[in-house]
């Protein structure tokens, strides 16, 4: 009799939390403050560790705020049919290179080798494998830096080659040397470990 | 064989690690709250903006309404007062009134029967018409002395055996009563008047032809 009580539970506290988008659609149509405050506290975070992995804490930050400024003032250029979290990805992405081109860092980062390297970068001498594991993702290039991330943000690779304006076998390669660096770069620390 | 397994498996160990390690490290590394903050600002701002009319908190609108009002009302009231103001007259009471003796100076209007003198009937004959002719302008007569009694402003004390008199620019002798005289002699109504002989005086008369006063007249004045 009491069985069915907790899925009755669980799916009542699904319920209490509807979809992103949905929760978009209410700010767009009713300003509802709450509604953004409820997106803020989903994506943030994840908005802002994606931007730290592409640049440094004082840029992540300041783009951060800008997009969620922007979130607030123009509602309207979010298309409903599309996900909500590309969409502040893709707002945050734009600012940031339009940051990188301010400094003309972005030619910098276009021209980056993405080809894998048989050069495996020494990684500092720590027993933190986490440690290690920032350390080399930091030292992908940028591009495939940028795949890994949105991979493991959950996009799939249709939504990163939409986001990053590439071609999905750019973005599948751009993975595979991704992976395949960090493993290299894990197991050798582990070896040295 | 099992290679291909052990290399898919090591893949997925390897996708899983990589996944494991991601995750850790987004934990170390969260939006700061001075993000979040200035976001709530920002909401608060164009929440304000944004509000319809009929949310907006009405309650300092009202309150600059309601002075603005007092001001215009009070404004309005002391308007209207200043507009209406007359000049209040003097109310008298009863009691005040009956200290004053109204004296009716210069009426020449005829007297009851000098105007039934003056009515003629068509059926009078010719005899009756003949004395009332004879009566109106006995009237007349008596209305021009009325008239030139009361035109006449000056006059000359005349002193002789049978008392004081007044004598008017035309010659005409007014003879003042003894008791006149003693109440313009006494201290009471005393005007500073010599009446000594041909001292002139001025003369004020009411409707019936009588002095009610007599000024001196510090001029020399002449007929």
């Amino acid at each position: 009799m009491f069985s069915f009580l907790p899925s009755i539970l669980m799916h009542s506290a699904a319920r209490k939390q509807p979809p992103p988008e949905q929760v978009m659609a209410d700010y767009i149509m009713r300003k509802d403050k709450k509604a953004i405050i409820a997106l803020y506290n989903t994506f943030a975070d994840d908005m802002y560790h994606y931007l730290l992995t592409m640049s440094d804490p004082t840029l992540a930050q300041d783009i951060v705020q800008k997009t969620w400024l922007k979130v607030i003032e123009k509602p309207h250029s979010y298309h409903t049919l599309g996900s909500v979290k590309a969409w502040l990805f893709t707002m945050a992405r734009n600012a940031l290179i339009d940051e990188f081109r301010k400094t003309k860092r972005w030619v910098e980062l276009e021209n980056q080798h993405e080809e894998l390297s048989s050069d495996i970068t020494i990684l500092s001498h720590t027993d933190n494998i986490q440690s290690q594991f920032d350390e080399a993702l930091m030292a992908l290039p940028f591009a495939q830096r940028e795949a890994f991330c949105l991979q493991h943000e959950g996009f799939s690779l249709s939504d990163i080659a939409t986001m990053t304006n590439n071609k999905q076998e750019t973005i599948k390669t751009r993975l595979r040397y991704a992976k395949t660096k960090l493993k290299e770069l894990l197991e050798h620390a582990n070896d040295q470990a | 064989m099992t290679k291909p397994n052990n290399y898919q498996g090591d893949n997925n160990n390897i996708d899983a690690s990589l996944e494991n390690l991601y995750q850790k490290r987004k934990l170390q590394h969260v939006s700061p709250n001075v993000v979040k903050q200035e976001v709530l600002n920002t909401l608060s701002t164009n929440a304000k903006a944004d509000t319809p009319w009929w949310k907006v908190n009405l309650k300092p609108y009202l309150q600059i309404s309601a002075v603005a009002g007092s001001v215009a009302i009070a404004f309005i009231v002391i308007s209207i007062q200043v507009v209406n103001k007359q000049p209040s007259p003097i109310l008298l009471e009863s009691a005040d009134l009956a200290n004053f003796q109204s004296v009716e100076l210069h009426v020449l209007a005829p007297k009851t029967e000098q105007l039934a003198a003056t009515q003629f009937s068509r059926n009078s004959s010719t005899q009756e018409r003949k004395i009332q002719y004879q009566s109106a302008q006995s009237v007349y007569m008596e209305r021009q002395a009325d008239l030139v009694v009361h035109q006449q402003a000056y006059a000359t004390i005349v002193s002789s055996e049978e008392g004081l008199s007044l004598l008017t620019c035309d010659q005409n002798l007014l003879k003042l009563s003894q008791e006149v005289v003693n109440l313009l002699m006494s201290g009471q109504v005393n005007k500073g008047i010599d009446f000594s002989n041909g001292q002139m005086v001025a003369l004020a008369f009411d409707s019936n032809g009588h002095i009610i006063d007599i000024q001196k007249q510090s001029k020399k004045t002449e007929c």
